[in-house]
């Protein structure tokens, strides 16, 4: 299996504050790959860091082959756009419909022409399960929910190898959330990416990842499927995944 | 290599090699393909895969767009030579093939947008009016329980609003003093009333220059960001989490602003006075050589006390107006971070509209009663 990402040693402080120590993982082609852990363990700053949206006091990350450890703006602006990010509230331009957030990757970073680029959207809206009533509907106007599912067919505008989620099902009625779980595994057997999620939802955990970490003090505690969880001895994953 | 390739292998038969690659890299000539198939009416049509190596979704929609079309053309369509992951692909995105849905936006008629117009401006009085009553409600509230002033975020806007403004409110009418004074230097000095360009530095200072320039500087720092800061308050539904804590909104945002300009706006004033009295007094003594003494002893003298007290006593008209049109803004954001954009602009142009507006009156009416 080819690793599309590898981390090696990742050192984070804020400040003082150490908030990783030496963290390394990898994930694999076509695997949907979670990143677990307490409220405040650090998560959404190691996700922030996958992204290169954050920097990492030492050790390196490799994605896709590159290190991003002294990157070029060539070779990271190339990178960006073989992956997709899902942020927690969709983060979808308020100024722009449904359609117009969807269509705006295609027409940034391709040639082609606008009414492909609009059966384009219109599909990847569908295959969110979104009818084509809400395509000129502004952000405000959608619920949480539909703005999640909006922010997931903007990233797949371009077919991205890499998909990052944070946080997708929170806020999200028990149904919905499932509903949303099955899409993303369905999407991946279809378009073979890789998933990252960063999450806290139960139910995502045991039908969704095939394989996850757990952060606790600073460190990686576990690496590993759910069965592997459930059946270790660790006394504080077995109330992590209990109590959440 | 070509994206496609048609060829006849008899009048109604056709087969239509793809491509090797159909990716959003190599369609950007998608529309002169679709044009190769517009004019195909009940053919029976091969596509054939052999040649086709990868397909991403641009190239899957463009694919099924086509098929569709013939379809409804009649044409019948088969698929041969395809890999399995392509045909699953296809399959895939075909169920989630959706159309367009025609975007319906109404046209108004001349007539009608007038109508609507005149409509929506009512509608905008009525609800500045309704602001307005909602802000002296809470104001009867706080003169019925005076304890419930919020006296720290009205110390914490005299800051920000007043105390900060200071230095650029001196500067700018320090500059404004002297070239008032500047300008009829010459004139006078020709005409042989140097001496007056005291009368015409205080009329014009004190009266008109130093409450407009306030004004317009306070309208710039604090009209617009009360409009965003209530406006960004509004979006994150933080005001309605006030609301549903039994928290009046009026009394926690409003009052305190609106308050705070309305107080400090005759102490920046008068500190604009100073300022352009100064710009006007280094003219003269550099122009026409009158020295403090004199120009303390015309101001003195000369000057009625009213020009003073007039400049003075309109300021807190300009306050109170500044205040609330810029909270009155932030209160109309709705949805979305690009309205607030939007209201910053509004509130900062109707703030100076209005203060202009009310100037004006002011004048007439101090005409009028001989002031
Ligand atoms: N910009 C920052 N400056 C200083 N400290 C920060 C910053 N960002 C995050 N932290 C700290 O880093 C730690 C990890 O934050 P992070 O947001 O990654 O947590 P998390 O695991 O995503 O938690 P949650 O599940 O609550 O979202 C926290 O203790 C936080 O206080
Ligand atoms: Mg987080």
């Amino acid at each position: 299996m080819t690793k599309v990402i590898n981390v090696e040693n990742i050192i984070t402080k804020f400040g003082n504050t150490l908030i990783h120590d030496d963290i390394s993982f990898s994930i694999h082609k076509g695997e949907i790959f979670g990143i677990l852990g307490g409220s405040g363990a650090g998560k959404s700053t190691l996700l922030r860091q996958l992204i290169m949206l954050q920097k990492f006091q030492s050790g390196n990350i490799q994605i896709l082959g590159e290190s991003l450890r002294g990157i070029s703006h060539k070779t990271a602006h190339t990178l960006r756009q073989k992956w997709a990010v899902l942020f927690q509230f969709g983060a979808l331009y308020s100024s722009l419909t449904v359609l117009e957030n969807i269509c705006l990757p295609l027409l940034e970073y391709t040639e082609l022409p606008k009414g492909l680029i609009e059966n384009m959207a219109m599909t990847k809206l569908s295959m969110v399960g979104l009818s084509g009533e809400s395509a000129y509907l502004y952000p405000s106007e959608l619920s949480g929910g539909m703005k999640k599912r909006v922010g997931l067919a903007r990233a797949l505008a371009l077919d991205p190898e890499l998909l990052f989620l944070d946080e997708p099902t929170s806020g999200l009625d028990p149904a919905s959330a499932e509903a949303f779980d099955k899409l993303i595994v369905e999407l991946r057997d279809m378009l073979g990416f890789s998933v990252i999620i960063v999450t806290h939802d139960l139910d995502t955990i045991r039908s969704a990842l095939d394989r996850f970490i757990v952060l606790h003090n600073k460190k990686i505690c576990f690496d590993g499927t759910y069965d592997a969880a459930i059946n270790s001895d660790m006394t504080f994953l077995k109330e992590f995944l209990k109590a959440n | 290599m070509q994206r496609i390739q048609i060829q006849y292998l008899n009048a109604n038969n056709l087969k239509v090699l793809i491509g090797n690659d159909w990716t959003k890299e190599s369609l950007s000539n998608a529309n002169t393909i679709e044009k190769e198939f517009l004019n195909l009416v009940d053919k029976t049509i091969i596509f054939d895969f052999i040649n086709c190596l990868t397909i991403d979704s641009a190239g899957a929609v463009e694919i099924l767009w086509i098929k569709n079309h013939l379809i409804k053309d009649g044409c019948k369509i088969t698929y041969v030579n395809i890999d399995e992951n392509h045909s699953k692909l296809l399959s895939f995105y075909e169920k989630n093939l959706q159309d367009k849905p025609q975007f319906s936006k109404k046209e108004y008629l001349f007539i009608e947008r007038i109508g609507k117009w005149i409509i929506e401006g009512f509608q905008g009085v009525g609800n500045f009016l309704s602001f307005v009553g909602e802000m002296l409600f809470a104001l009867l509230k706080l003169i019925i329980s005076p304890w419930n002033f919020r006296f720290t975020a009205f110390i914490k806007h005299v800051d920000t609003s007043a105390i900060q403004a200071i230095g650029i409110i001196t500067i700018l009418s320090f500059l404004i003093g002297l070239v008032v004074a500047y300008q009829s230097a010459g004139y006078l000095a020709k005409v042989g009333a140097d001496i007056f360009i005291v009368d015409i530095s205080v009329m014009s200072v004190f009266r008109e220059l130093s409450p407009i320039i306030t004004a317009i500087l306070i309208t710039a720092r604090s009209a617009s960001s009360f409009t965003a800061e209530i406006g960004t308050m509004k979006i994150t539904e933080e005001i309605d989490a006030m609301r549903t804590m039994g928290l009046d909104p009026f009394i926690f945002l409003v009052i305190p602003r609106v308050f705070a300009l309305i107080i400090t706006m005759p102490f920046l004033v008068f500190i604009a006075d100073m300022a352009g009295m100064a710009g006007a007094y280094l003219v003269s003594h550099f122009q026409l050589g009158i020295s403090l003494n004199d120009f303390i002893d015309r101001m003195y003298l000369e000057i009625s006390v009213n020009e003073l007290y007039v400049g003075l006593g309109k300021s807190p008209i300009y306050g109170a107006i500044i205040g609330v049109v810029g909270c009155y803004r932030g209160f109309q954001a709705t949805g979305s971070t690009d309205s607030i954009g939007k209201l910053t602009t509004k509130s900062v142009v109707s703030a100076l509209f209005w203060v202009i507006i009310c100037d004006a009156i002011i004048a007439i009416a101090l005409t009028k009663l001989g002031i």
